[in-house]
């Protein structure tokens, strides 16, 4: 009988630890899936240059397909109109589904609309979360506002 | 009657969620060159003529189409995942945003063909013919390229992150906002016709 019971156990805890595996990898964000719950932030830091000119914190951003991300656009060190920096994401946008747009406490809602183009003319953060429809990879076009302007580039990788 | 739904479920159990490829779909692929959003995948069209075949958002996921004639082809979002595309000719093919990850492109002729946005990472192209292919944002993560020919291809913003060059030539390649440094490289023949070696085991 003591047999019979330990078995179950045995049985019991298997199962219970095969569920827990399975819950946890269900969690992950999978390409491919739309994911759930709340997004996984990534950054990029846009520094000033000895010259003014943009230094991106990182040039490349591996994403999954259908993950659900909120991107922060940071920039530390920008004063004025002058040294402030202006980014542009739009192929990304053009292939992903836009949730919320963000400055501070201000949260916009997206609705079927996208918008253009970031600028940080003092420090701050900017953010907007979405998620990635369609494999590929994406530009990240930054410039500051001098003529010619110096520009950086960085790139989303959605696989 | 209990064994017979026993043997039944034990064959859904086996037969699995997947499908295979539909074999009317195959037919009219033949015979009219043209397929839209048509399932194909793990068909065999091993040698198949299908010159100038003109097929969007088609899902030929672990097909078969080794030594295939698709050259000409429109081939725009169509899933190629881990199909076999070895040795075949796709010279001038519209590959554009499509998804060829894991796939086998040993010795393909992909020779002017148009590979914007297309996910090949983890793809084998070890021997293929690239030269004067567009890769502008083309997804080559630890692809194979060794021994690939890459002149006069255009290399811009493409991801080659942990891709092999080996013995690849990329003599008068456009390499823009590409970071060749993070593929390896071992007597590779750069754009400038100088040899790279800083992979080199």
């Amino acid at each position: 009988m003591r047999r019979i019971w330990l078995a179950a156990l045995a049985a019991g805890v298997t199962f219970w630890a095969v569920v827990g595996a399975a819950e946890e990898a269900a969690l992950a964000p999978q390409s491919g899936l739309i994911a759930s719950g709340a997004p996984s932030d990534i950054f990029l830091e846009v520094k000033t240059g000895p010259n003014g000119e943009p230094i991106l914190s990182a040039e490349e951003f591996p994403l999954v397909l259908g993950g659900y991300y909120r991107f922060n656009f940071v920039c530390p060190d920008a004063k004025d109109d002058a040294t402030g920096f202006h980014l542009e994401v739009n192929d990304l946008l053009a292939n992903s589904h836009l949730r919320v747009v963000s400055v501070r406490d201000i949260e916009i809602y997206m609705q079927g609309l996208s918008f253009r183009a970031i600028e940080c003319d003092e420090a701050g953060a900017a953010r907007f979360s979405f998620y990635p429809m369609r494999r590929g990879v994406y530009d990240i076009y930054v410039r500051d506002h001098s003529d010619p302007a110096q520009e950086a580039f960085g790139r989303f990788v959605v696989e | 009657m209990r064994r017979i739904l026993a043997t039944a479920a034990l064959l859904a159990l086996v037969a699995g969620p997947g499908h295979a490829f539909d074999a009317a779909d195959v037919e009219k692929l033949l015979a009219t060159k043209s397929c839209f959003d048509c399932d194909l995948s793990g068909g065999d069209l091993a040698g198949a003529n299908l010159h100038a075949v003109y097929m969007t958002d088609a899902n030929l996921t672990g097909a078969n189409l080794a030594g295939a004639d698709l050259a000409q082809g429109y081939l725009r979002f169509v899933t190629l995942a881990g199909a076999d595309l070895t040795g075949a000719d796709l010279e001038n093919v519209n590959l554009e945003s499509a998804t060829l990850t894991g796939a086998a492109l040993a010795r393909a002729g992909l020779k002017d063909a148009s590979l914007i946005n297309a996910s090949l990472a983890n793809a084998n192209l070890a021997g293929a013919t690239l030269a004067g292919a567009n890769l502008t944002r083309t997804n080559l993560r630890a692809a194979s390229l060794a021994g690939a020919d890459l002149t006069g291809a255009n290399l811009t913003s493409t991801v080659v992150t942990g891709a092999d060059l080996t013995d690849a030539d990329l003599t008068g390649a456009t390499v823009a906002r590409t970071s060749l440094g993070s593929a390896i490289l071992c007597r590779t023949r750069l754009p400038d016709g100088s040899r790279g070696d800083s992979g080199c085991p």
